[in-house]
């Protein structure tokens, strides 16, 4: 029962605007001191969350968005994706999203894929008479392949939390990353034609296509490095995600030579700032997750996962259902921390495969940053773009189809997820 | 106040650095020279706990903690504000206690050390009592500035 107050508190104390980390720790806290447990666990708690290598790569991922932006790497994969998918129906929609598969494959983060090629996506597309609204809309959808598509920040999260292996969940990601992109391309297509949107009047000739591709080449290495180093077992996700950042730092300073001081030292801060946010929840939900073990709150929900049904497919439906609802209130990070640990074991249990929930959990949850109150890629491309957000909203609706027909498909298709890790761990 | 904070950065900023080059020197002189740098993983992890106490007084500062204010926003003036002063009071006396609480841990281990680097325990466990005491203080510039101002903070959601 204890939990479950600590739980309730959580959430109380978290809608009534607490920061998170508050919102967590003073009912952990109060927890602890009246059961009168030795305050060392809290110290030892939290600080041992953080002696983990695989949350090592949340930084420095964090770090290859930032960069790309301060460098302007961003602008020479849009160039290039225009080229390339311009002529699609939907013209710079299509390249929109293509662009936002490209950057995806160097960031995982949703808000570095919509504040930096976003922004240079969005103006391009009111410039050409794009609705303002509608390019917006495009942007934050597309913008939730980052965190599906290796690599990504929300996956090694999860892996850290459920023990769940970091690399098969990266992995897992690809296939998903790839069928997210082509539905919101298919649903493109179909709202460009009955919108008549412009488009490229033909297709690039292959000069054309080299001349746009060339510069964007180093950049579009960075995620053949990235996966290919995880297929081929060269590294770590840690040490991938340093390769990484050492490969953009070169090609931003040798070959675009647009990377500045000035500009390394504000995406060192942008990434300290965002790292540590994410990274001190992470060491407080830690205290948080041991006191709901403590009080077998992870077993009690199991039960009664258990008791309904015993049917993976109907208990995955469930926590679709459940999921969402989450990702309208809580933040990606938080939700990860408190909901993912508790879920996994019934899920498991039942016979899921932990990297296919684990695939499942985060495209929920990346679903919730497009939903609101709490979709906050909704806030920033408003932000961004200058338009209200329930004209966002407006225009968002039809792409809730793909984002849900895609999660339906990587739920009831676990092979989407699964194949790519089984193929290369067996 | 200002040294305080350009020194946070400098470390902050060291910090970050040490993280992406601890693993990439790892690879190489593991690849070329066959040379594994033992002790790396552990020095990696040491620089994230680091970065993540260090800077996150600086987060506080800025805001940058993530929040959902959009309840709080239809309270009115004057409740809202009595809840500000709250939360950053509560925010003072938890992140306090988080310092009390590592520093005890220390005093009751400071013999032990670290499995590979055999780090003394008051370095390893350190940056949670600076964070912490760190973190409280800059709770407590924010509940003064907010009392100061004698209104409550504009409605500002932070996510990540």
């Amino acid at each position: 029962m204890n939990g479950f107050i600590v739980v309730f508190a959580f959430v109380g104390l978290f809608t009534l605007g607490f920061p998170v980390v508050l919102a967590l720790a003073i009912p952990c806290i109060i927890y602890v001191l009246a059961s009168g447990l030795p305050v060392d666990l809290v110290a030892q708690r939290t600080l041992y969350a953080l002696d983990s290598f695989p949350l090592v790569a949340v930084p420095v991922f964090l770090f290859v968005g930032s960069v790309m932006n301060s460098a302007g790497i961003s602008k020479h994969i849009y160039r290039f994706a225009d080229t390339a998918v311009g002529r699609l129906p939907g013209g710079l929609a299509q390249v929109n999203i293509f662009g936002s598969l490209v950057f995806a494959g160097m960031s995982g983060s949703a808000l570095a894929d919509i504040g930096g090629i976003g922004r240079i996506e969005i103006d391009a597309m009111k410039e050409k008479g794009y609705n303002k609204a509608f390019a917006a809309a495009v942007t934050s959808a597309s913008a939730i392949v980052g965190p599906i598509f290796p690599p990504s920040i929300p996956l090694i999260i999860y892996g850290t939390v459920t023990g769940v292996s970091v690399l098969q969940l990266l992995l897992g990601g690809i296939l998903p990353g790839l069928l997210c992109v082509a539905s919101l391309m298919l649903m493109t297509a179909w709202l460009a034609k009955r919108r008549n949107y412009p488009r490229a009047a033909r297709w690039p000739t292959r000069r054309e296509l080299w001349r746009d591709m060339a510069p964007a080449l180093p950049a579009l290495f960075a995620p053949i490095i990235l996966i290919g180093g995880m297929l081929l077992g060269f590294f770590t996700p840690t040490e991938i995600a340093s390769v990484t950042v050492v490969y953009t730092l070169l090609i931003s300073s040798l070959f675009y030579r647009d990377l500045t001081w000035a500009g390394l030292y504000s995406a060192s801060m942008e990434t300290i700032r965002a790292s540590s946010a994410i990274l001190l929840i992470v060491a407080l939900a830690a205290l948080f997750g041991w006191i709901l073990s403590v009080e077998q709150v992870p077993q009690i929900l199991t039960d009664w996962m258990l008791s309904i049904s015993k049917n993976p497919y109907v208990l995955l439906m469930l926590v679709n259902i459940l999921l969402i609802v989450v990702g309208m209130f809580l933040d990606s990070t938080t939700a990860i921390l408190v909901i993912a640990p508790i879920l996994a074991k019934p899920l498991v249990m039942a016979g899921v495969d932990p990297v296919h929930l684990g695939m499942v959990v985060i495209f929920n949850l990346m679903i919730g940053l497009l939903t609101p109150p709490m979709g906050l890629a909704l806030y920033l491309v408003s932000d961004i773009a200058g338009v209200k957000m329930k004209d966002v909203l407006k225009e968002m609706l039809p792409f809730y189809v793909p984002l849900l027909a895609t999660l339906l498909l990587i739920t009831y298709v676990p092979w989407i997820t699964t194949f790519i890790p089984r193929l290369v761990f067996g | 106040m200002t040294a305080i904070l350009l020194i946070l950065r400098v470390v902050a900023c060291a910090m970050l650095a040490g993280l992406i080059l601890t693993p990439f020197a790892q690879i190489i002189m593991r690849g070329a020279f066959d040379i594994p740098m033992a002790g790396a993983e552990e020095m990696a992890r040491y620089m994230l706990i680091c970065l993540t106490f260090l800077a996150a007084a600086l987060v506080s500062l800025d805001g940058g903690q993530i929040k959902m204010e959009e309840m709080q926003a239809l309270l009115p003036e004057r409740p809202r504000w009595v809840l500000q002063l709250f939360i950053e009071l509560s925010g003072v006396v938890l992140f306090a206690f988080l310092a009390y609480a590592a520093t005890a841990t220390i005093g009751r281990n400071i013999s032990s050390t670290t499995a590979t680097l055999e780090m003394p325990f008051l370095l390893f466990m350190g940056p949670l009592a600076v964070g912490g005491a760190l973190l409280a203080f800059a709770n407590v510039v924010l509940l003064l500035r907010t009392w100061q101002r004698g209104r409550p903070d504009d409605k500002q959601t932070t996510l990540t």
